[in-house]
């Protein structure tokens, strides 16, 4: 089922912190992780995470570093700063309370 | 077509016009390559076509159109953020504006910083020229990282640089003459806290009178430079303004590189 973009907007940096957090990773690696950890539910197009990682570098929230790929290319590989970690925890315990608040609104979700 | 070719031809249309230098786009370029490269080999594996699996690879990637907006963004937002850093390394380019400033209140002006520190108390008039120096400087600074950075030769157009540096070296001129001296004579009006902080307390109104002499004496020293003389008067200040925009704009010229995406073979590096 494809989820709502408007309810997309906000969850992007979280989830791309938390898997940089996870392990370094270079973009191809972290769309692909993003996929598999959400069992296919959270598919974020390229045009939507270089964007991001390039944002959250300028803010200090992570570094990249070039490293050797496969065959001639190198990849620019992206690791989680202290800066970084502390957004990410911050976000988190907001999505949690927020999830939370909607929770108790609306009911817990039934599955089809 | 040839991959490569596909390939840097898809990059170009996603740099063009994002105003990014050509060191910075050659960095993205080998970073998003190496993506679609793998996400190609991927699909490849996976029973399709090379050529198929390229195209589907650039499809899923995103739309250059939506890139290049988001890059162009990116960007002016980057340079905002240089600007500003490099405005507060570099006390010199502070003190030059604010010579200039004072320079062309005496010239339209004479007796008038007098009045206004008679006035104000002098707070106002320190404030104002502070705060215009510091937007002049920082507007300086960011215009002057744009114009030295390289860019392709392809996406240069002589005819809209030079109108753009025409409209902008006219507005500049304008600004500086214009906004100093009213900044001061309404300054001068509102009492002692002057026109910037005016504006910030929400004191300022612009329905009370004028103080005499204050702003109009200045309006009509420009404009008798209009007025008074036609052809020294008007054609002068156009040709300077002119001349100084033909200047920018070769030297807008001369930053031009070869765009590299539009070349055969891209850049190859050593790996890291």
């Amino acid at each position: 089922m494809k989820i709502d973009r408007e309810l997309l907007k906000g969850t992007t940096e979280i989830v791309v912190l938390a898997t940089i957090a996870q392990e370094p990773a270079h973009g191809y690696r972290i769309v692909q992780r993003l996929r598999h950890d959400s069992e296919g539910i959270l598919k974020f197009g390229e045009g939507t995470l270089y964007p991001l990682l390039y944002k959250l570098e300028a803010k200090g929230c992570i570094t990249g570093q070039w490293k050797a790929g496969t065959g001639r290319r190198r990849r620019r590989v992206y690791r989680i700063t202290p800066k970084g970690k502390k957004r990410l925890a911050a976000h988190t315990d907001q999505w949690a309370r927020l999830v939370r608040g909607i929770a108790l609104v609306v009911g817990e979700p039934t599955h089809a | 077509m040839h991959e490569t070719e596909r390939m840097n031809q898809w990059l170009e249309r996603c740099f063009r016009g994002s105003g990014m230098p050509i060191s910075r786009r050659l960095d993205i370029a080998d970073e998003w390559r190496s993506h679609i490269e793998a996400e190609a080999s991927a699909l490849e594996v996976q029973g399709m076509i090379r050529s198929e699996a390229m195209e589907t690879a650039l499809r899923r990637f995103g739309r250059p159109e939506t890139l290049r907006r988001q890059l162009r963004w990116q960007q002016l937002r980057q340079d905002m953020r240089d600007a500003f850093l490099s405005c507060r390394r570099q006390s010199l380019w502070i003190a030059a504006p604010g010579a200039i400033f004072a320079v062309v209140i005496a010239w339209f002006a004479p007796g008038f910083i007098p009045l206004s520190v008679r006035v104000t108390g002098g707070l106002g008039l320190v404030v104002d020229v502070v705060g215009a120096v510091v937007i002049f400087t920082l507007v300086g600074t960011f215009l002057e990282q744009r114009i030295k950075r390289e860019r392709p030769r392809s996406e240069y157009n002589f005819a809209a640089s030079m109108c753009r540096w025409t409209v902008i070296v006219m507005v500049s001129l304008v600004a500086t003459a214009l906004l100093a001296p009213l900044m001061i004579a309404y300054g001068g009006h509102v009492g002692k806290e002057g026109f910037l902080l005016s504006i910030i307390y929400n004191t300022y109104d612009p329905n009370m009178p004028v103080i005499e002499g204050g702003r109009w004496f200045f309006v009509r020293n420009f404009g008798m430079s209009f007025v008074g003389s036609p052809i020294r008067g008007f054609l002068v200040p156009v040709l300077a303004i002119l001349a100084g925009a033909w200047i920018l704009a070769r030297y807008e010229r001369s930053r031009c590189v070869e765009n590299p995406f539009l070349q055969s073979s891209g850049r190859k590096h050593a790996a890291a």
